[in-house]
């Protein structure tokens, strides 16, 4: 073989190296960054996880307000409202929260469990019951009044004149709320009713007690069968989490969910039997905690209590005692400084 | 010169490989990366029913947007393959009522408490019976002896009431005039036999049950209804997917109403197999009500369109109905027309024909003229 030849195939060879290391490596960059967007994908799925919303938040959970403040305003866009006179937007009260809804909803989206209940309230009770217009409103008042005036009853004049004045009181309220609901139910949107589970995991999870207690108290899910059957995998798996973390903050002194621990017993709300011992037991031992604080009053009257827990007579004795039991677990120690 | 040429050759061929090797990183690795996205995202979609139940987040099984429900065999197939009997769900082999049926206890309480002690050929038949009768019992208020008969006679006089205010109601006509004439030809006294044989039959059913809270009642009915239609009982699986969401149930329950969720699921895959036509109706309500997805008005439209076209045209239809005579195929129709009524009002133009070139594609029909 000539040099020539020689020279030749050792050009055609390094050439062929040359490629073959570009090749090689090229490919791993174009791997890695592949592997890197899948990363990043899965890390921005990952974020819409409860789990990883409560790691976020569960040093410095949502709403502490001499640590949160400033990321509360950070982590969500400039024009959204964070704060209204002076208070987080989740601590003013329901009736002010109905032009808040994109807010609330915003703040939720960047993981602020503490904006879950309002913005479930809110939204449950527009999918539920939709709100009347002013035209069907004062149809309703002029009806009303219609039917005094007649004075089918023919009472005095003095009565039915504040009987149209109550009506008129009536129909003032009447408008100023369907108003605000008007206004709150304009910003629901049709994917908010498949949403609520996520909002209410991301709450479950960050474990705030406002939402433990109006979850038992307020009707967070929309009233319509259909969407229970819908969500019903997700909302079982809620409802197990939900026994566990309540159960949780109870024994871990949290007296305000030990005064609505009752509840959680009382219903199918939570469990798919009420079981009238252990409300019964919770209760017992919540008035023992109330007797014990000065100046601490139970949520409910007794009354109403009873009435909910319904325990057979039997088993008064039996609740009372385990009640005891549960007292002395959670709470008797709490008397002491901690 | 020889040599020079076979070099010049070997380098063009060296030259070639290179860029053929770069070409092949650039040109044909990104397909199989693509292709393997592709995959992923199809893997991600479930297509069979054979999809994990575990994971409460996982997409639902029912793919609405796709038009298909898990199970439903290609549209044009005309040929039914009778299940195979594999599935824990398949028909009963006792479904059909026996002549052992005849020695069974004639009380609700000896039924289930003799229910363990069956073989397992019988459970189904009997737990649907037991579903039935407890139905019956919670809405029976027990009777002594000596009040059978003023039960009896304000039955027959509730009776002659309804069917004289509902004919009142009607505008004169061929009907009122049929129900009339028929109503005179009636022998009272044959009313109040029948009346009072049902009774008899319901005190003895209902001995020693006493009196049952109503609500309690029909939790318990769908208890041994989901019990039969497990045991794979004909009956009792039709009865359970009109039952199961019949009624609200709260929230607590949702484990419960999970579990139902997936039996539905099998039933209706088992019913689409074996192309019973009424599970065409429930799937019309499934969809329309939003249990398995967001509701969609135009499939649950062209479900129910789908059962109407096949029940007109049974013979040609793949679809089947159990006792096919033409009353109940007439009332099947009617039902599922008056159900549909509100969905249909609800579509656009468009929709409705999408829905009904589905229907017909659904109903087996479409080359039909």
């Amino acid at each position: 073989m000539s040099r020539t030849v020689m020279f030749l195939m050792l050009c055609g060879i390094v050439v062929l190296g040359a490629a073959t290391a570009y090749w090689t490596r090229g490919a791993p960059e174009q791997r890695t960054s592949m592997t890197r967007q899948t990363e990043i994908d899965e890390a921005a799925s990952a974020a819409d996880r409860p789990e990883t919303l409560a790691r976020r938040f569960g040093d410095n959970p949502a709403g502490n307000r001499t640590s949160g403040s400033t990321e509360l305003a950070e982590s969500v866009q400039p024009n959204v409202v964070t704060y209204k006179q002076g208070k987080p937007l989740w601590e003013l009260p329901y009736e002010e929260l109905h032009k808040h809804v994109d807010d609330l909803r915003a703040l939720v989206d960047a993981g602020w469990g503490r904006a879950v209940l309002p913005l479930t309230r809110l939204v449950s009770d527009c999918l539920t019951r939709r709100p009347s217009s002013e035209r069907e409103i004062r149809e309703t008042a002029r009806s009303r009044r219609a039917r005094w005036q007649e004075n089918r009853l023919d009472w005095s004049n003095d009565k039915v004149q504040r009987q149209l004045e109550q009506v008129d009181q009536w129909l003032e309220s009447r408008l100023q709320e369907s108003s605000r609901r008007r206004a709150a139910c304009g910003a629901v949107t049709a994917t908010d009713e498949d949403r609520i589970m996520d909002w209410l995991e991301l709450a479950l999870e960050q474990r705030h007690p406002e939402f433990l207690t109006g979850y038992l108290q307020w009707d967070l899910l929309p009233d319509n069968f259909a969407w229970v059957v819908r969500h019903a995998e997700r909302l079982a798996a809620f409802n197990r989490r939900f026994e566990v973390v309540y159960l949780d903050a109870v024994y871990a002194g949290e007296r305000e969910l030990l005064d609505m621990a009752w509840r959680l017993y009382a219903s199918y709300k939570v469990l798919a039997e009420p079981n009238p011992f252990i409300a019964a037991a919770f209760d017992h031992a919540a008035d023992l905690d109330a007797r014990a604080r000065t100046g601490v009053t139970r949520q409910y009257p007794e009354i109403f209590r009873q009435q909910r827990i319904n325990i057979e007579p039997s088993m008064v004795d039996d609740a009372r005692a385990e009640g005891r039991r549960i007292y002395d677990r959670c709470c008797a120690g709490a008397r002491m400084p901690r | 010169m020889m040599q020079k040429r076979n070099a010049m050759v070997l380098f063009s061929i060296s030259i070639a490989l290179a860029a053929a090797a770069v070409l092949f990183y650039y040109w044909l690795a990104p397909i199989s990366v693509q292709s393997d996205a592709e995959e992923s995202v199809e893997s991600a979609i479930p297509a069979t029913a054979e999809s994990t139940h575990s994971d409460s987040r996982a997409p639902s099984k029912f793919a609405p947007e796709r038009g298909i429900w898990p199970g439903l065999p290609p549209l044009a197939t005309t040929v039914i393959e009778e299940d195979s009997g594999s599935s824990r769900l398949s028909p009963d082999s006792t479904d059909t009522e026996d002549s052992s049926a005849d020695d069974e206890p004639s009380t609700l309480l000896e039924l289930v408490e003799g229910f363990d002690d069956l073989s397992a050929e019988q459970r189904g038949r009997v737990a649907f019976r037991i579903a039935e009768s407890w139905r019956e019992c919670s809405m029976y208020q027990p009777l002594t002896d000596e009040r059978i008969d003023a039960h009896v006679e304000r039955r027959f006089r509730n009776t002659f009431d309804f069917a004289t205010s509902i004919l009142a109601q009607e505008p004169e006509g061929p009907l009122v005039d049929e129900a009339l004439e028929y109503m005179a030809g009636v022998d009272p006294d044959d009313v109040r036999a029948e009346i009072r044989e049902d009774v008899l039959r319901k005190q003895q059913l209902c001995r020693y049950t006493g009196a049952i809270d109503v609500r309690e009642g029909l939790d318990v009915v769908l208890v041994w209804l989901r019990k039969a239609a497990r045991l794979g009982n004909d009956r009792a699986q039709q009865r359970f997917l009109f039952e199961v969401f019949s009624s609200h149930r709260p929230a607590g329950q949702a484990a419960q109403i999970a579990e139902d969720k997936q039996l539905v699921l099998d039933i209706v895959s088992i019913m689409l197999q074996r192309r019973e036509l009424f599970v065409l109706e429930r799937l019309a309500h499934f969809v329309g009500e939003g249990y398995f997805g967001p509701p969609d008005l135009m499939f649950a439209h062209a479900y129910g369109q789908a059962a109407i076209l096949a029940a007109e045209r049974l013979e040609q239809s793949p679809w089947h109905l159990s006792n096919p005579n033409p009353a109940r195929v007439n009332q099947f129709m009617t039902m599922v027309a008056s159900n549909m009524r509100d969905v249909t009002q609800a579509l656009t133009a468009s929709q409705l024909a999408e829905a009904e070139d589905l229907a017909r594609k659904i109903a087996g029909l479409e080359v039909q003229p």
